[in-house]
């Protein structure tokens, strides 16, 4: 029993691996800190691995873990995590739906003012908004936070309008 | 502006080895925790019946099988406990997570309200199988109370410490959770 856990243990991080760094490097003020995080992820995936029965998506219950671990208690550095972007586009559009806005054009300064103004959410719109930014349907989100989809889909909506009026402001 | 997007540097079957002793070692503690419990009862049961079969004095009789009764109720306390602390879940919701987060790191719930009972019963062991040590009072009636006092004291003591512990350990945990819930459900 121990070794098909752990064959589905590995087949799952495996398959799950993207998502996981994905989750991380959202959180990551330094490496070293998302090796933690990283790695506490991968121990709540094994802790929680008998209680999954498939009632939702593997990718779901990777994401749930992932979100959980980063809000958990145990008073490591990624509690006062720092969100951080990368430089695709599509991060950018997802968030500020830049056809209306003027800064379009300086995609450079817009990400280095949307990182400021992200690293000012609180803990709870930080993990919603790295949800966003994984691509994810406010569906999924819902799942994985434990909301009704129109709760989502309002926190979400007043979380961008919050980040827009701030860069317009910058 | 850069970042790397690399997968941390793990060995995931060095991780899982660690992860399997953990297992065991925690599998290990529980089961000789509770093995001590399920072991303690039917023996001072059994102390209950030599005493009964050698006319020792009722209230040493009585007072071990309390002990015993007692026992009895940590034994099945603590295997609820354990299984509820064993299975902690971060594969369910968010908002469930942080509500049973927040219910685990009570201070007082249901059950903590049932481990006084078997507290109780201990208590009452005490006063009657060891009232002959208390020095200096010759009514047993008094020595009865003075060793239930005294006992009484002792867990009131344990208390306190409890109470000091959680609240420089699992307060601030339990806070914390209820804010995030809080921030998420408004």
């Amino acid at each position: 029993m121990n070794d098909s856990k752990e064959l589905r243990f590995k087949q799952i991080i495996e398959e799950n691996k993207l998502r996981i760094d994905g989750i991380c490097r959202y959180y990551s003020s330094n490496s070293e800190d998302r090796k933690d995080l990283y790695q506490e992820i991968l121990v709540n995936i094994w802790k929680s691995l008998d209680k999954f029965r498939g009632d939702s998506a593997i990718s779901t219950w990777i994401y749930r873990i992932a979100v959980n671990t980063s809000l958990s208690f145990a008073g490591k550095a990624y509690r006062n995590m720092n969100l951080s972007i990368d430089q695709m586009p599509q991060s950018l559009n997802i968030l500020l739906d830049n056809d209306e806005l003027e800064l379009k054009q300086k995609k450079e300064q817009q990400l280095e003012a949307l990182e400021a103004e992200l690293n000012q959410l609180s803990i709870i719109d930080k993990a919603l908004i790295s949800l966003v930014l994984e691509g994810l349907s406010m569906r999924e989100i819902a799942d994985i936070i434990g909301l009704t989809e129109p709760n989502v889909k309002v926190k979400i909506h007043r979380i961008k309008e919050t980040l827009k009026q701030q860069l317009i402001k910058a | 502006m850069t970042t790397t997007i690399n997968t941390p540097n793990l060995d995931l079957n060095q991780l899982i080895e660690g992860l399997r002793r953990e297992d065991d070692r925690n599998q290990h503690l529980t089961n000789r925790f509770k093995w001590i419990m399920w072991v303690f009862a039917p023996l001072y049961f059994i102390f209950f019946l030599i005493m009964l079969y050698e006319g020792e004095s009722i209230l040493k009789e009585l007072g071990f099988f309390f002990f015993s009764v007692s026992f009895l109720f940590f034994a099945l306390i603590f295997r609820n406990l354990n299984n509820e602390y064993k299975t902690v879940d971060y594969g369910i919701p968010v908002t469930e997570m942080l509500r049973k987060a927040a219910q685990r790191y009570e201070i007082w719930q249901t059950k903590t309200a049932k481990a006084m009972f078997p507290a109780f019963f201990a208590a009452i062991g005490v006063a009657l199988a060891c009232q002959d040590m208390i020095p200096n009072i010759d009514d047993t009636t008094a020595r009865i109370i003075v060793a239930f006092v005294v006992y009484s004291l002792m867990l009131g003591i344990g208390f306190g410490v409890g109470y000091l512990i959680w609240r420089k350990r699992q307060k601030p945990l339990r806070d914390h959770a209820l804010r995030l819930l809080e921030e998420l459900e408004k």
